[in-house]
Order: C-alpha cells, then sequence, then structure tokens
C-alpha cells in the first residue's frame, strides 16, 4: 500500500500534502476588461480611494491592467498587462521587513502579516513589480457598502501594507474541503478571485506539485516568460507570449 | 503639585494597566446573561452532548448558539416552575430572541474554525474548559497566540503565519 493511501484513511491526521501555488498569465487571451481588478477589490475588502488620491498614487489594486500603445493613429494597436504581486521565490521584499510581517509561506506564497506590520513601507520600496501598496488612510466604505465586505478577509487600518496574496482564505477553504474528504486538493478546486471572473481564461492557477495540473502543463510552454527575469526573483507568475507579435 | 500629579497620573495607568493585564476589565456587569443558563445542569447533570445545542461546531467555523426552537424540543415539556423558567417562555411566547452576551471574540485578523479543529480529534474542553462543572459560564481567560501555538506545536500542526492569521 502507497503512502498516499495509508493516510488517506487516517482523517484525523494532519495532511501532509505539499503544494505549490502558481499562476499563468495567457497574454494572447488577455482583453484588458479589467474583470479581475473588479473582482478582485470585492473579494479582498480592498479600500476604495477615488480620484484624488489615485492622482497622488496612493489608490490600492493588489491586480492592475498595465497598458501599451504601438505604433501611430490610424494604425495603433494595444497591449494588455495584467501586473500582480508575484509571489518570488526570491522575493525581494521579504529580507527587508524588520518586523518579518512579510515572509514566505512553505506552499511558496510571499505573505502579509497585517497585525505584524509595522509599517515601515521598505517591502514596497524593494518591490520591483510594485505589487505592493501601502494603507495612508484607514478604509471607508459608504452605507450600504460596508455590509458587502468579506468576513474571510481582514479589514487593512491605516499603516499597513498589503497586497495579493493568492486570495489566500479560497485556497485554506480549499485545503480544508481536501483534507475533511482524505485527499489533495485537485486541479480547479481552487479558484482566486482574478482567475474566476476572467472571462476569456487568461489566468491560470494550480499547484505546480501536481505534475498533471494545467499550471505545470503551460508552464513548460515556450511562450512563456517572467516579468524582469533578469533581476533574479524567480517569480511564481509565469506569462505567455501573445502569439501575434 | 506638579510631580504628585504625574505620580497620580501614572498610579491609575498601571492599575488600569494591571486589570487590563489579567483580563478583569472586562466587568463582570458586562457578562451578565439575560436568563441564568447553565451548562453544569444541561451538559452536566443532563449529560447533554455539547453538539445537540451547538450544532454547527463539527461543519462550520462557528460553533453556533441554538436557536429557542431548538431550546423548545424539549422545554415545551418541562413545567415552568422558576422566574427563569418563566422568562424563556415569555420570550417564546412574545416571539422575542434571547439577547445572549457574547463571551468569545477573536480580532478580525483571526482565522479560526471549529471544524478542522475538531476534526484534527480536539475536545470542546482543550479550549473551553470543563463547562459541565460550571453553573455561570465565565469568559474565558484568554484565547492569545501564544496558548494556540503551544498545541500547536505539540501536535505538529501547522505553523505557518497564514494558517490562522487573514
Amino acid at each position: 500500500m502507497s503512502q498516499d493511501n495509508q493516510e488517506a484513511h487516517e482523517p484525523s491526521k494532519q495532511p501532509t500534502w505539499s503544494y505549490k501555488w502558481e499562476m499563468v498569465v495567457d497574454l494572447d487571451r488577455c482583453s484588458g476588461c479589467e474583470a479581475c481588478v473588479v473582482a478582485c477589490h470585492a473579494e479582498n475588502n480592498i479600500r476604495i480611494s477615488g480620484e484624488e488620491e489615485a492622482a497622488q498614487g496612493r489608490a490600492i489594486n493588489w491586480i492592475r491592467i498595465e497598458r501599451y500603445w504601438e505604433g501611430e493613429y490610424p494604425n495603433v494597436k494595444v497591449k494588455f498587462l495584467p501586473v500582480m504581486c508575484q509571489h518570488c521565490d526570491e522575493a525581494p521584499c521579504e529580507p527587508v521587513c524588520p518586523v518579518y510581517a512579510s515572509y514566505h509561506t512553505p506552499e511558496g506564497l510571499n505573505a502579509q502579516v497585517y497585525n505584524r506590520c509595522v509599517g515601515v513601507r521598505y517591502c514596497g520600496n524593494n518591490c520591483p513589480y510594485v505589487a505592493r501598496q501601502f494603507n495612508w488612510f484607514d478604509p471607508h466604505w459608504e452605507e450600504p457598502l460596508a455590509e458587502q465586505l468579506n468576513p474571510d478577509v481582514s479589514v487593512r487600518s491605516g499603516g499597513v501594507m498589503e497586497k495579493c496574496t493568492f486570495c489566500v482564505q479560497r485556497i485554506r477553504r480549499g485545503k480544508e474541503t481536501a483534507a475533511k474528504e482524505g485527499r489533495r486538493v485537485r486541479d480547479g478546486d481552487i479558484t482566486p478571485a482574478c482567475v474566476q471572473s476572467c472571462p476569456t481564461s487568461a489566468l491560470i492557477f494550480g499547484d505546480r506539485n501536481d505534475p498533471d495540473s494545467r499550471v505545470s502543463h503551460l508552464k513548460k510552454s515556450e511562450r512563456g516568460f517572467h516579468l524582469l527575469e533578469s533581476l533574479g526573483t524567480h517569480p511564481s507568475v509565469t506569462y505567455l507570449r501573445r502569439l501575434s507579435e | 503639585m506638579g510631580v504628585l500629579l504625574a505620580f497620580l497620573a501614572g498610579g491609575v495607568a498601571m492599575g488600569i494597566g494591571a486589570l487590563y493585564s489579567t483580563g478583569s476589565a472586562d466587568l463582570p456587569v458586562q457578562d451578565q446573561q439575560p436568563l441564568s443558563f447553565s451548562h453544569r445542569l444541561h451538559a452536566g447533570t443532563l449529560n447533554i452532548n455539547c453538539q445537540f445545542c451547538h450544532r454547527y461546531a463539527t461543519q462550520s467555523l462557528v460553533a453556533g448558539v441554538p436557536s429557542m426552537a431548538l431550546c423548545q424540543t424539549c422545554h415545551q415539556s418541562i413545567k415552568n416552575t422558576t422566574p427563569d423558567l418563566q422568562k424563556f417562555q415569555t420570550f417564546w411566547n412574545q416571539n422575542r430572541p434571547i439577547r445572549w452576551v457574547r463571551l468569545q471574540r477573536l480580532p478580525d485578523h483571526v482565522y479560526f474554525t471549529h471544524e478542522m479543529h475538531l476534526l484534527a480529534g480536539l475536545s470542546c474542553t482543550s479550549c473551553h474548559g470543563k463547562v459541565s462543572r460550571m453553573s455561570h459560564t465565565p469568559r474565558a481567560p484568554s484565547y492569545e497566540m501564544g496558548w494556540c501555538l503551544t498545541c500547536h506545536q505539540q501536535r505538529g500542526a501547522s505553523q505557518d503565519c497564514w494558517t490562522c492569521h487573514k
């Protein structure tokens, strides 16, 4: 009997599966609709900044769509690039945190522990992807918007750094469901809000330790590349080049 | 005069601090329940299983406070002999819920689920003490991180921050 089967018969034991969460972004599919941005805001209780704060560079978005114009009118082309925290294996934000609020989880996620953060903003300054954002003010939601906050995600107060978590609350829930059934998380069980809302399925999320997951297959694609690869950050997000370049 | 005032202010601050650190800053008055419900009677003498009343504990984050309809399962066939039982009947007759005072509350940045702890083989008493011997349920001393971690270490459970912090 394999070790896996023995574990499956003992649901009371802590599961020992190991995961490595990764994402693939197929740029050929991204239409720049920003549904992911909206879904991320709703899922993760991200504060609404407004025009003025955005102009000051204080708006918070865990995922953003970067827009690149190419060519001259009328032969103009627009290209989109969704950018979120790259959950780097060699994350520049982690060693600089004086209070270990920014750290790496055993499952390859770059985590931020909000109640530990003291707001020195060193991590944000050290992130080459500008994926981390600082709460300059306490969040505020007009009634009745406060009623729609997600109870699975903390509301971050002023003075705290925040960033994409790959929707860790959904990962946690997916792992619990799997643990109850005494099995490993299956491919497709867990979908972060951005992945779920993408109308063209440009975003794919999964477990890299599962050799049959879609993420594992797509990462081998010859179209694959990483953002700012030369920095040696080893991101967990792989981008796939456009086909028509 | 100034020195005296400074000492006085310092003394008051220290007093409040000491009270707060022992958990007595939460006045017992706050924990006064609208009915004198006794866990000793229900869980002890009558030996009712915890999960008969707190029925969501095995399948959800929260254990749940029973609905009055659930209380009525037994109470409809019990004579209202004491003032508290009559009070209960009044609540039921007037279609009013009992506003129980919540005693245990975790901060917003903590993720805790009853379900997974019971699945790991813990019993209710491991964290809540022997309520079957308590006629009046007190506020738990403290559910602090160090206390959680001691158990997580002993049982080889996850010690990753993001297991419990959200």
